[in-house]
């Protein structure tokens, strides 16, 4: 009997063992900062989406990549409260909103790599240095073909029009696409007007905001409201989906770019930024560098049928199937962030759930 | 007499061991009267009411509907014969091999599209538009919904032990005394059952209590989420401690409380001969009355559940076979055998402590081995977290950098698990030892063996079988935790259960199917042995007559 015990013991042991030098080579041994070759990721995206960059990364330059997911605002208290001994050298979120809260929260590091500056476009990263955008999603219309005429959509400024009176579902205001959206209507049209807006949307919608994109996208196809605020690559997902269900809603339903004939439809972006006391600086930098790279950014827009982050490199065909290119409103992502304050005010005072 | 045949090491050992339990525990209790941060006020004044009223409500609706489906189910398998009984005995324990989080990820896509009893209403009625939004289960009655299903098997197991063990001479005294059936329920069969059924009860109100996935996914404010959010969404760790030592507080109250009214209810046979109870035929219309029942609450524990995650299944089979996966099922594996052998050998060698000292410290600190089980997996996480640090930011004051970094290491998960289900094995070995004589230890003894051998050689060989059920049940209760796993993880590390969590978070429900039977299958190896051990007694009560 004991002799099983200790052979399960040590079978698992040795499995262990054996996993944990691949699972976790470095991160926890001892190691200086300057030969280390490793780098450390906390990501607001899911590990298993990362994990063909990540490989490729890690075959290219010799550097293993370590990563842990979680919800973006979990992360950045993580590395807060790690603080000088975090283990973080890399955080990858979504939304410039997040990233500004992570900046002024004195998270991040600020780095320069020419490299990184001549890949990213200028309107995409932070205008001091502590943050990069990746990849390009944009906030759109989506409407239900059957209900809605295309010639009654425009611009997001026209969803406070009284002809969408009970037709309107979107998602909660606690929500960060959301906040980010009001965020570039006030740098657009100030703050009152902002304020209007909001709370002649409210008026509009057909029930109290719940659920997420996808469950708005839901509500369109079944007839529970005719338009919404999506990001586009949801309907990516429903389109290339496995499941007959999705691929077949995703036909009856529609992206609207808005604001075509103005600025352009409203855009954000996943980025990524070195964490204030990251120990491998200069690995870091250069698996940002390589996340902008062309062969990485074709991958990296792919996987969540997002857009890259320059014109120039390739997309999915589903995206394309929505138009490309289109207007993008080139709102420095700086602005979203430094207007996020005072979005989630209006919504409270409008009161958007 | 005993004690001077231990070594004073044996002694300090366990000392070390019941510290490392220990130290989490009082981590969190120091902060009952933490000193208020701002964000407490806010904390206090908006949401605790909301965190106390929806714990209430669900700990008590929980507990009443528990209590209905297990003891009737029980009373039905035991007493009656009605079609379908011998199949039903065993399935009605079923549900326990479905984590709750699963069960409340397969209820709320069930109900939405691409879920099968949407999809059949869509595609034969056409009224799929009506189903949505009509059936809304992310709500707390949805939460009391999903935690009576998945946990009054508890309840049915133990009250079903009851029930069976409680002689025919009881019921038949109470007929000869003019009772009618119903009278024979609530007056005999019950009050004799209640120990039964109230073990079942606090352990239903303890997982309760600690659920955490359920409630997250069905956006339902409680204890538990409320502790996650405040200390992981706002950061503030000391407002998050000081909710976890109130929850702790309530965790203590319940085990007190479990402990009295198990005290004062010990009803024992006077005589050793016990008649087994003789199921009683039925009508044909009660017979399938019962057989519904039990049908409906099988159904919506178990089969639908596994129906649910088979279909999607098919839809999304090829995730099996990816490489994520496969490492996926060996993170798991590998965690899970490691911390149980280690569980185990620490409880075998505690209780071995316990039994040859016999002293009131030896007693009193073996007792905070038996309180883990019943505190959440989420104050346990951060009961960790708090130490780990300042060992880390020690290593760092002395070294420059942590030379070994403990936070967010196998370590601190493996912590985790210690305290949490070192209280399953410490049970089963304490019982597995106490069938051993003393003598044999003292005889083992004056042949000059030492301690380690007695126990190598002579103890574990002797409860072979207890050793084995204890592995296996902590073995499976670490598989399933997500909490305590979600916090503590390292890099690069995630099980099944942090998989399922991820897959239904960002919503891809379909995908849990491969992970979640995976799962499900592991936990059906202990219901098995559960089901061989309680249900299939019949053997036993022959030779008992």
């Amino acid at each position: 009997m004991s002799k099983t015990m200790r052979n399960i013991f040590l079978l698992s042991l040795t499995l262990f063992i054996g996993h944990y030098n691949y699972v976790s080579a470095g991160s926890h041994g001892f190691h200086k900062s300057n030969e280390s070759k490793e780098v450390n990721i906390y990501s607001a995206r899911k590990a298993y989406l990362m994990k063909p960059l990540l490989e490729a990364f890690e075959k290219d330059t010799g550097i293993s990549v370590n990563i842990i997911s979680g919800k973006s605002k979990e992360l950045q208290n993580r590395i807060e409260r790690e603080g000088l001994n975090t283990r973080a050298d890399i955080l990858l979120t979504v939304d410039a909103g997040n990233l500004h809260i992570a900046k002024s929260k004195d998270l991040l590091k600020k780095i320069y790599s020419k490299k990184i500056n001549k890949l990213v476009p200028p309107y995409l990263r932070d205008e001091d240095g502590y943050w990069y955008g990746l990849s390009v999603r944009s906030r759109v219309i989506m409407y239900n073909p059957n209900k809605v005429k295309l010639s009654d959509l425009s611009t997001y400024e026209d969803m406070a029009n009284k002809k969408w009176e009970g037709r309107i579902c979107v998602r909660s205001s606690g929500n960060i696409y959301n906040q980010s959206l009001l965020a570039s209507l006030i740098y657009h049209l100030g703050e009152k007007k902002s304020e209007e807006w909001a709370k002649d949307v409210v008026k509009n919608f057909s029930r109290k905001p719940k659920g997420n994109d996808r469950t708005q996208m839901t509500s369109v196809v079944l007839g529970k409201c005719d338009i919404t605020l999506a990001n586009t690559y949801y309907l990516g997902k429903w389109m290339s989906s496995k499941k007959e269900q999705e691929r077949k809603y995703a036909k009856q339903i529609a992206v609207y770019f808005p604001n075509q004939n103005g600025r352009g439809a409203h855009i954000n972006i996943s980025g990524a930024a070195v964490v204030k006391h990251s120990k491998n600086i200069d690995n870091a930098i250069k698996l940002i560098e390589y996340l902008a790279s062309n062969k990485a950014q074709e991958l990296y827009a792919k996987a969540n049928h997002e857009y890259p982050i320059r014109e120039d490199i390739g997309i999915s065909d589903i995206v394309k199937s929505w138009g490309y290119p289109f207007k993008q409103d080139r709102l420095s992502a700086n602005q979203l962030g430094k207007n996020n304050n005072k979005a989630v005010e209006i919504f409270d005072k409008v009161n958007w759930q | 007499m005993f004690a001077k045949l231990l070594d004073c090491k044996d002694q300090i050992f366990l000392f070390l061991i019941i510290s490392i339990v220990i130290i989490p525990i009082i981590t969190v209790i120091s902060y009952i009267f933490s000193p208020s941060t701002q964000l407490w006020g806010h904390l206090a004044n908006n949401l605790l009411i909301e965190y106390l009223f929806n714990t209430f409500v669900i700990l008590i609706f929980v507990g009443i509907i528990s209590i209905i489906l297990g003891v009737s189910c029980a009373w039905l398998v035991t007493m009656y014969k009605f079609p379908g009984k011998d199949i039903f005995k065993w399935l009605l324990v079923m549900p326990i091999a479905i984590p709750t989080y699963v069960s409340a990820y397969i209820y709320a896509g069930l109900v939405e599209p691409s879920g099968f009893l949407f999809d059949s209403i869509e595609n034969t009625l056409g009224l799929g538009k009506e189903l949505y939004g009509l059936i809304d289960l992310r709500n707390i009655y949805g939460v009391i919904f999903i935690l009576s299903i998945c946990l009054y098997p508890y309840i049915y197991l133990l009250t079903y032990s009851s029930f069976k063990e409680q002689s025919n001479c009881a019921v038949e005294v109470g007929k000869s005394l003019g009772l009618n059936k119903k009278e024979l329920f609530s007056r005999i069969s019950i009050p004799l059952a209640r120990p039964g059924i109230i073990a079942g009860l606090s352990l239903v109100m303890m997982e309760t209590l600690a659920e955490f996935g359920t409630m997250d996914y069905y956006g339902i404010s409680t204890f538990t989420t409320g502790i996650y959010r405040t200390w992981f969404a706002f950061g503030d760790d000391t407002s998050a401690l000081h909710l976890a030592s109130i929850l702790l507080t309530f965790v203590f109250i319940l085990i007190i409380l479990e402990k009295y009214s198990r005290g004062r209810s010990k009803y024992t046979h006077t005589s050793q001969k016990s008649k087994p109870v003789k199921p009683i035929s039925m009508s044909m219309r009660k017979g399938i009355y019962a057989f519904l029942w039990c049908s409906l609450i099988s159904l919506l524990g178990f089969i639908i559940p596994i129906i649910q995650l088979f279909l999607w299944l098919m839809e999304t089979y090829s995730h099996l076979f990816e490489n994520t996966f496969v490492k996926i099922i060996m993170n798991t594996v590998t965690i899970a055998a490691l911390s149980s052998v280690l569980i185990v050998l620490i409880s075998i060698y505690a209780s071995y402590v316990n039994r040859s000292t016999n002293n009131f410290y030896t007693k009193f600190s073996l007792r905070i081995f038996s309180i883990g089980y019943s505190i959440p997996g989420v104050v346990i996480a951060v009961g960790i977290i708090i130490p780990i640090t300042l060992i880390d930011n020690f290593q760092a004051s002395i070294f420059g950098s942590p030379i070994f970094y403990l936070s967010g290491s196998f370590v601190a998960l493996i912590i985790a698990y210690l305290v949490r289900f070192s209280t399953i094995s410490f049970n089963a070995t304490e019982s597995g030892l106490s069938k051993i004589k003393n003598n044999i230890d003292l005889t083992a003894k004056s042949f000059g063996f030492s301690n380690f051998k007695i126990l190598k050689n002579i103890h574990i060989p002797m409860m072979k079988t207890t050793v084995i059920t204890s592995f296996i049940l902590v073995f499976v209760d670490i598989v399933k935790e997500l909490p305590a796993t979600l916090i503590l993880r390292p890099f690069n590390f995630d099980t099944l259960a942090i998989h399922i969590y991820e897959l239904a978070s960002s919503e891809q429900l379909s995908l849990i199917a491969s992970p979640a039977l995976m799962l499900i299958i592991i936990g059906l190896i202990p219901v098995i042995i559960l089901i061989k051990k309680t249900v299939n007694d019949g053997n036993e009560n022959e030779i008992r007559d």
